[in-house]
């Protein structure tokens, strides 16, 4: 297993030189996908590796240039990877407009990065707006074309429904891989999920559906490890966000165990499946419309409480540490009605609010008094 | 020889037109009517037509600034666990509108508003759309999400693209009158409509021969005028009243270049590019006066209207008014280019940029544009950080150093502007 880890590892800390060797050696071309809700499906049916841009964990310096310092750290963050030359295995990128920083992230790229091919996707918030499924097939129909004018090639419902089925196979793994750790999250570090989800947002969906195998087989022959000790807690938010393994590590060793989480880099990537037998993009598209709810959705049918009571019950979880972006706007008005009705509901909450400073002493502070809580609430 | 004069009796008519708005909504909802809460984004010009009187919170929001109100509610949503990084427009209205128990809408300017029976969002801000949210759960009432596309600059240069985003918009827009029809329990007729877009249209030809007329000099009207007579777009957009008052400022405003009369000493002419500061118009016209530096124009301004909208088929018209010209809702470089053709036809001497610390819509590409501005002009610009309601985020002594430091270097630049 330590070897296998050590390959996703590798893949998060180092994805430049993971990228650009992969490059080199394959002549593809790889195509950027702004964190959230990109159909990856039609970007890897055109022959294309579509890579999540991440921001890293380190000082935002020459993005302050072009983005005031009240912008979230994701969009900031990996719009100075951009300027830093750190994202030039990039050919292009392709954003949502989920968000109304990612919308308006779109043309400060453009501005500034003009070399890369660019495409947008409005993706409807109205999630029961009466025309919303028929805008967003037409949407994802104009991905496509423009993919198809890029490469010269014709993206084939053949070569769709293809990379359906791998993107497919690769959430099954990933549902394997949450099971075992919601029976026994003793065995998995939380940071270590994080890797191995992280890394398969980078590699290939093939290569990572291989290793991924390996590790599920490998962890699952393990002897369960017992930690009565401990309290179990779901982390949830961190929209568009790749926590930092820092405070990962530091809700865990407050006596913490993530037994499930409810984030972008996590449950939120292969939670809802894209249906193998229908009409590609109507697939597609079914997938986006019935995914989890998040604040930047509008959807009185699939609102965010009663999911994560629902996923808290399922887990048998005691508590949910919600972790949130610094001025990711959604998310932070939704937090009193999110912490009034899960309070009402009987799940303890703690939010944490991260930015690109890492993870602080007063971040250990509040996790020690909440895991103690949690302790005292369950004896 | 240029004349000194406010435009007192203007804004006199104004705050009239304002507590009119709230006295007759405030009447209707006792008499049994409905009245809807709406995001400004538009659209919601017919609900008047059957019977639904209609509150724009986001503009009561700016009244709470103007009045220095908005602090003590920005810090009752503080209270309620709102961040205070978030849009302080959006806390300031929602301080009063949140409070339990509910204010005394005698503490509150024109009286306060009631409590809404419907809302209506068109959606172009994160922020109004989980507020609305918000009030629909705690007032228990319908409310309508109607989507309010961005256009990037690769959409601007697509037409068939373009086509395909107004048809879109067309088909949200009639699906929102169905909606609200069967609220109402009222059919809107389409010659009601077409009259909406006919006066939305008139309205829009009037607003932006005003603003043209700033473009001689001096200027007849200051940025800070433009930025309170805007609002009678807000309440009226689409009826009579609305044109006719627009009429009444052309003759006025008409009267005040033929007379060369202006509201600030113009020894410099500049561009504010942000949005006004409510709760401290009356220092910087104070302040502006004092230095003889007038601004001129904001693109905030150019917000207002679309007098190319196209009227023969009303729903399309009003699509093009909210979602087209709107410069706001496009990509940098469509923005950069109409920005630097406003400069030119204001031909201001300077550019003061105002940074509004919780608005994203308005503060996120600034930066780009404004280095854009200023390569490509060759004009000095200052900036400040401020924010539109919330004045814990303002410091006056940052406004006057920046405003200082510009007259500097107009000064040291000399005459002849672009």
């Amino acid at each position: 297993m330590n070897e296998l880890m050590d390959k996703f590892n590798w893949v998060v800390k180092d994805t430049n030189a993971y990228l650009t060797r992969w490059k080199k050696q394959t002549g593809k071309k790889i195509m950027g996908c702004y964190p959230m809700y990109v159909p990856e499906e039609i970007i890897h049916a055109a022959g294309l590796l579509p890579v999540t841009i991440f921001a890293k964990d380190e000082p935002v310096t020459l993005a302050d240039q072009h983005m005031h310092r009240y912008v979230c750290h994701v969009v900031r963050g990996n719009f100075d990877l951009s300027l830093k030359n750190r994202l030039d295995y990039l050919d292009g990128v392709v954003f949502t407009d989920f968000c109304l920083t990612v919308r308006m992230a779109s043309s400060v790229w453009m501005v500034n990065n003009p070399q890369l091919f660019y495409h947008q996707i409005f993706t409807p918030q109205n999630m029961v707006g009466d025309q919303t499924p028929q805008s967003l097939t037409r949407q994802f129909v104009r991905l496509k074309k423009a993919l198809e004018d890029y490469t010269g090639q014709e993206i084939t419902q053949d070569a769709l429904s293809k990379s359906i089925a791998i993107y497919q196979e690769n959430r099954e793994l990933l549902c394997q891989l949450y099971k075992l750790r919601q029976a026994n999250p003793e065995r998995f570090r939380a940071r270590d999920i994080a890797m191995v989800v992280a890394a398969g947002m980078v590699m290939p969906k093939e290569e990572h559906s291989t290793l991924l195998a390996q590790l599920i087989e490998q962890a699952g022959a393990l002897a369960p490890q017992q930690a009565e000790d401990k309290v179990r807690v779901i982390i949830s938010g961190a929209f568009c966000d790749f926590p930092q393994p820092g405070l990962l590590n530091m809700i865990e060793d407050t006596g913490a165990l993530v037994c499930d989480d409810d984030i972008f880099v996590g449950r939120r990537l292969f939670n809802t499946p894209t249906a193998r037998d229908k009409e590609p993009i109507q697939a597609l598209v079914e997938r986006y419309l019935n995914d989890l709810p998040d604040p930047n959705k509008h959807n009185p049918d699939n609102e965010w409480v009663p999911y994560l009571v629902n996923l808290v019950k399922e887990t048998k979880a005691q508590g949910i540490v919600m972790l949130v972006v610094k001025y990711c706007e959604a998310h932070q008005f939704d937090l009193p009605y999110l912490s009034k009705e899960l309070t009402a509901a009987g799940i303890p909450i703690l939010i944490i609010e991260t930015n690109d400073s890492g993870a602080t002493e007063q971040m250990r502070t509040r996790l020690q008094a909440f895991t103690e809580m949690l302790i005292s609430r369950r004896d | 020889m240029q004349q000194i004069r406010s435009i007192q009796e203007m804004d006199i008519k104004l705050g009239e037109r304002f507590q009119k708005v709230f006295t007759e909504t405030w009447e209707h909802k006792k008499a049994g009517g409905l009245v809807c809460w709406s995001t400004s984004g538009g659209y919601n010009e017919f609900l008047r037509e059957l019977g639904i009187r209609v509150v724009i919170p986001e503009v009561y929001g700016m009244v709470l600034s103007s009045t220095g109100m908005s602090p003590e509610l920005c810090r009752n949503t503080d209270i309620y666990g709102y961040s205070p990084d978030l849009c302080s427009i959006i806390r300031s209205f929602s301080g009063f509108a949140l409070s339990d128990p509910p204010m005394d809408p005698s503490t509150l300017p024109f009286g306060g508003f009631p409590k809404p029976d419907v809302l209506f969002c068109a959606d172009y801000c994160p922020g109004l759309v989980k507020m609305w949210q918000e009030f629909a759960r705690v007032f228990d009432i319908p409310m309508y999400v109607m989507e309010h596309p961005w256009v990037p600059d690769a959409v601007s240069a697509d037409p068939e693209e373009m086509g395909n985003k107004v048809q879109e918009c067309m088909t949200e827009f009639a699906g929102a009158i169905s909606f609200f029809e069967n609220f109402s329990g009222q059919k809107l007729a389409e010659d009601q409509l077409q009259k909406i877009a006919n006066n939305m249209k008139e309205a829009s030809v009037l607003w932006h021969d005003i603003l043209a007329m700033n473009q001689n000099i001096p200027a007849p009207l200051s940025f800070f005028d433009v930025a309170n007579q805007f609002a009678v777009f807000q309440f009226y957009k689409g009826t009579d009243e609305c044109v006719q008052y627009y009429k009444e400022l052309k003759a006025f405003v008409e009267d005040r270049v033929a007379n060369t009369v202006t509201s600030i000493p113009e020894k410099y002419r500049v561009f504010w590019f942000g949005l006004p500061i409510g709760y401290r118009m009356a220092q910087h016209i104070e302040k502006f006066t004092r230095i003889q530096v007038q601004p001129v124009m904001s693109q905030w301004a150019c917000y207002f209207g679309n007098p190319n909208m196209e009227t023969n088929d009303p729903i399309r018209g009003i699509v093009q008014y909210h979602n087209l010209s709107t410069l706001q809702f496009r990509g940098v470089e469509w923005k950069r280019d109409y920005i630097l053709k406003l400069i030119e036809d204001y031909k201001v001497d300077g550019i003061i940029l105002e940074i509004s610390r919780t608005c994203q819509v308005i503060n996120f590409d600034q930066k780009d544009i404004a280095e854009t501005l200023v390569k490509k002009t060759g004009l000095p610009m200052v900036s400040f950080e401020a924010d539109l309601c919330d004045e814990r985020l303002y410091s006056d002594e940052q406004f006057n150093n920046a405003v200082d430091s510009l007259v500097e270097m107009m000064e040291r630049r000399g005459p002849g502007r672009l």
